[in-house]
């Protein structure tokens, strides 16, 4: 008997993480975990004197806000002629000082490892860690892990409209303590400002250039330092629920 | 009968993962899964020694199932929370019931602590394992934010744990009455 139940659970690991067992649930649970996940505040509290109204005007201003943001996405999306996927988040989870947001979309969208992900204004909000048939993974830019090759961009640049690459300061982008961004290794010599932008350098295989993630907030110069430390305000909205993987070419 | 009871543990399982995963006003670091299997813990930690063997079974399978669809929605490697899960609920089982009394709330925030703890180290340990062992690409991260927000969901779920066991409690007072 137990040794039947032993060679039972065995088959069950096996089929569920070795071929794949495991796309049932992604498949049948994702549209339920989606409506759950994109619960928002205002709608748990609609329920008193004219409940139905409030709740139908409720979801109207659910449609008109998601419409919204899906429009936006479309509008950035078209301008920068990005090939990209929609994708919703279903779930999220911390655990073993890892962070991670669970989307509705795979390998069967063309998703992939390392491919970045932007709000709706078109801001950087992460990138895809891991991959399933159904489902993908992204880790969030404040995670500690997370790193990426930046450019920073002089505010003077931008004011006389010039397009001077060696003025464009190139640095490391690390999330740190779960809440804010930094840039590391940029030479104490490098004039740079509070203020400046901050956009993707596309030195990395799968995310192009050009993609904002936010402001330089302030500047670090130890005298005896190698380096100087720069703190960046992410421009990213904090409650985003639908994201847009930029394909890679 | 044991087998509709394995189901109804099998979908328990799985409304608590997804609810855990997917709920977004759920505070973070709380671990619903853990909370009701120290439920039941305590719950059959109040029986005599002897009428325990048959509930247990019923915890062992709840561990599996739990850490299966943890480990289904996790960016781990398969494994890490069933073992976890596993292996808090020998430790309990095992070393610290036969030896503990459950007499007042505080014994059972004390003991909610403590496993929450034993339990955070082991995905922390599994998950360094991983990394060891080339699972994972990326590193755990130990700061000093990470162990405050470890502390922090170890606090909440150990308050959860005694908010749930005082509700049972104050529901079987009025059924008596």
């Amino acid at each position: 008997m137990k040794k039947s139940i032993f060679l039972l659970i065995l088959f069950c690991l096996a089929f569920i993480f070795l071929f794949k067992g495991e796309n049932v649930f992604f498949i049948s649970l994702r549209p339920g975990q989606s409506w759950l996940y994109q619960l928002n505040k205002s709608e748990s509290l609609s329920a008193d004197f004219c409940r139905e109204l409030k709740i139908e005007n409720a979801s109207l201003k659910k449609i008109q806000a998601e419409n919204k943001i899906l429009r936006e996405h479309l509008n950035f999306l078209e301008e920068d002629k990005f090939d990209f996927v929609l994708a919703k988040i279903i779930g999220q989870k911390s655990e073993a000082s890892f962070n991670w947001f669970l989307l509705n979309q795979g390998k069967d969208k063309k998703i992939k490892k390392g491919l970045a992900a932007l709000d709706q204004q078109g801001i950087l909000v992460g990138k895809i860690i891991k991959v399933e048939d159904f489902v993908s993974y992204l880790m969030p830019v404040f995670d500690p892990r997370f790193s990426l090759a930046v450019d920073i961009i002089s505010s003077n640049l931008v004011k006389e409209n010039q397009e001077n690459d060696s003025k464009i300061i190139a640095g490391i982008l690390e999330g740190e303590y779960g809440s804010i961004l930094k840039i590391k290794y940029v030479p104490l010599d490098r004039e740079i400002k509070v203020g400046d932008a901050v956009i993707t350098s596309g030195l990395e295989e799968n995310i192009k250039r050009g993609i904002i993630i936010g402001q330089v907030a302030e500047i670090n110069k130890e005298p005896n330092a190698l380096f100087q430390d720069i703190v960046v305000q992410p421009l990213l909205d904090p409650g985003f629920r639908i994201v847009s993987v930029i394909l890679a070419e | 009968m044991k087998f509709l009871k394995l189901l109804g543990l099998f979908f328990f399982a799985l409304i608590l993962v997804i609810g855990e995963i997917s709920f977004p006003f759920l505070p973070e670091g709380v671990s619903l899964v853990f909370i009701f299997l120290l439920l039941g813990l305590i719950y059959n930690g109040q029986k005599p020694y002897y009428q325990r063997e048959k509930l247990r079974f019923y915890i062992i399978a709840f561990a599996f199932m739990g850490g299966l669809f943890l480990d289904i929605f996790s960016l781990f490697p398969p494994g890490v929370f069933i073992l976890s899960l596993l292996i808090t609920v020998y430790l309990i089982d095992k070393i610290f019931l036969p030896q503990f009394n459950f007499n007042s709330f505080l014994s059972i925030f004390i003991f909610s602590l403590f496993f929450n703890l034993i339990y955070r180290g082991l995905i922390l340990f599994f998950v360094f394992l991983t990394q060891l062992s080339g699972f994972l690409d990326f590193p755990v991260v130990i700061n000093k934010f990470y162990l405050l927000i470890t502390l922090q969901a170890i606090f909440l779920n150990s308050a959860l744990v005694c908010l749930f066991f005082a509700l049972v409690f104050w529901a079987k007072k009025t059924k008596k009455k």
